[in-house]
């Protein structure tokens, strides 16, 4: 069979990538040397492969790194430390919540008179008081781990801070530390009191969201700025 | 297994050693934008350069030394040539499905390129053809991938790949034959 023009163009680049069974690469061959035409083409393309071949690598221009490490610097837009202990205290501080709830209902459970299949069930809320207690310990814990960590870090980078931000905020830790202190008396007196558990988280949590807002302040301030 | 020795530089971009960073930028940069420029065009290359590197310092956690530095930031960047090409969106699509076309009729031997090309014509003319045809050449005439591993990355079939490999070098000898033609004209 002839191999026209038409086909042996079809089958070039398979012909010059070695790409061809001995037998359609043989009728290429024989084309080839006989078409000054497609002879021509083959050459072309054998060029062209080879030219691309040799391109070589192109040098950026050096604003390319220059911004590259202005973007590397800017503030991360991943959460900082201090958010990450957040979402951590959030997580507990609902779970705590929900004890809460739990531990009404079931004071609601054992107080109720007018409900056998209640009464009858006192078990299981005297199981979630104690359930509950477990949590506000975990709670706690947590709270004054992320309080260490976060006066830690707010002290020792509170020179960066506006003089009149850092009397503002030394005010309110002053005022949520009197409350905490006064949560933890009433703890000493009344161990199993639901109220003063509730209320020294509450304070816990209060000082969390000081240091918080005093580490944001912090993050904010300038490197170098005029103080 | 102790891993590729780029890892030790692996880590000091991660601790944010000084001096770490720029060394990688310095060493790698050159080839993936040469990558860039011929996927994308230069002005698109140099956005796309430095989504390569940033992605790079994000991601340098996840190298973990089965290959080199190199190879690892190639496949990163090869993948956000695409990505970035696909964002095109029906423009890039459309010539991947047109792959099937028949190759252009070739000019006659007089307009030939006499089985010689300039490096720089190339690289002009490259950026003369359809993203579709251009991406395969690319990939497999200048980075040296095979068919099947082209086939893979574009999601086409191997025979899809060596057609579009087939137009583009034949669109090339065309426009480098007619730039030829213009400069000998003028």
């Amino acid at each position: 069979m002839n191999t026209t023009c038409r086909d042996c163009l079809e089958r070039l680049s398979e012909y010059l990538d070695d790409e061809l069974d001995p037998v359609d690469r043989r009728r290429v061959d024989e084309h080839v040397s006989s078409c000054e035409s497609c002879a021509g083409i083959a050459r072309d393309l054998e060029a062209i492969r080879r030219a691309a071949d040799s391109l070589t690598v192109i040098e950026p221009p050096a604003r390319v790194f220059e911004a590259v490490a202005a973007r590397l610097d800017a503030p991360p837009s991943a959460p900082r430390w201090w958010q990450v202990a957040a979402a951590v205290i959030a997580v507990a501080a609902a779970t705590y919540a929900v004890a809460r709830i739990d531990r009404r209902a079931g004071e609601l459970a054992l107080h109720s008179s007018d409900a056998p299949a209640v009464a009858a069930g006192n078990a299981p809320a005297v199981a979630a008081v104690e359930a509950d207690g477990d949590q506000w310990r975990t709670v706690v814990t947590q709270y004054e781990t992320a309080i260490s960590t976060l006066e830690q870090s707010t002290t020792a980078e509170s020179s960066s801070l506006d003089p009149h931000v850092a009397a503002a905020l030394r005010h309110d830790l002053s005022l949520v530390d009197a409350a905490i202190e006064q949560s933890r008396a009433a703890l000493q007196s009344d161990p199993d009191s639901a109220e003063a558990r509730d209320s020294l988280s509450d304070a816990l949590q209060r000082k969390v969201t000081v240091l918080q807002a005093t580490a944001s302040a912090i993050s904010e301030t300038p490197q170098g700025a005029p103080r | 297994m102790a891993g590729h020795p780029d890892l030790a530089l692996a880590g000091r971009c991660r601790l944010g050693t000084p001096g770490a960073f720029d060394e990688l930028y310095r060493v790698h940069a050159p080839r993936l934008f040469g990558l860039a420029c011929r996927f994308v065009g230069r002005v698109d290359a140099e956005d796309l350069l430095q989504e390569i590197f940033l992605s790079a310092h994000r991601k340098l956690d996840q190298y973990k030394g089965d290959s080199s530095l190199g190879t690892w930031l190639y496949r990163l960047a090869t993948n956000l040539c695409l990505d970035h090409l696909r964002s095109r969106g029906a423009r890039f699509d459309s010539v991947t499905e047109a792959m099937d076309e028949e190759p252009e009729a070739p000019g006659p031997a007089t307009g030939s390129l006499a089985g010689v090309v300039d490096r720089l014509d190339l690289e002009r003319a490259l950026q003369e053809l359809p993203d579709g045809c251009r991406v395969v050449f690319v990939l497999h005439d200048v980075e040296g991938f095979q068919h099947g591993e082209i086939g893979k990355m574009l999601g086409i079939a191997d025979g899809t790949s060596k057609s579009q490999l087939h137009k583009a070098r034949m669109r090339l000898r065309g426009l480098l034959a007619a730039g030829r033609r213009e400069r000998s004209s003028s």
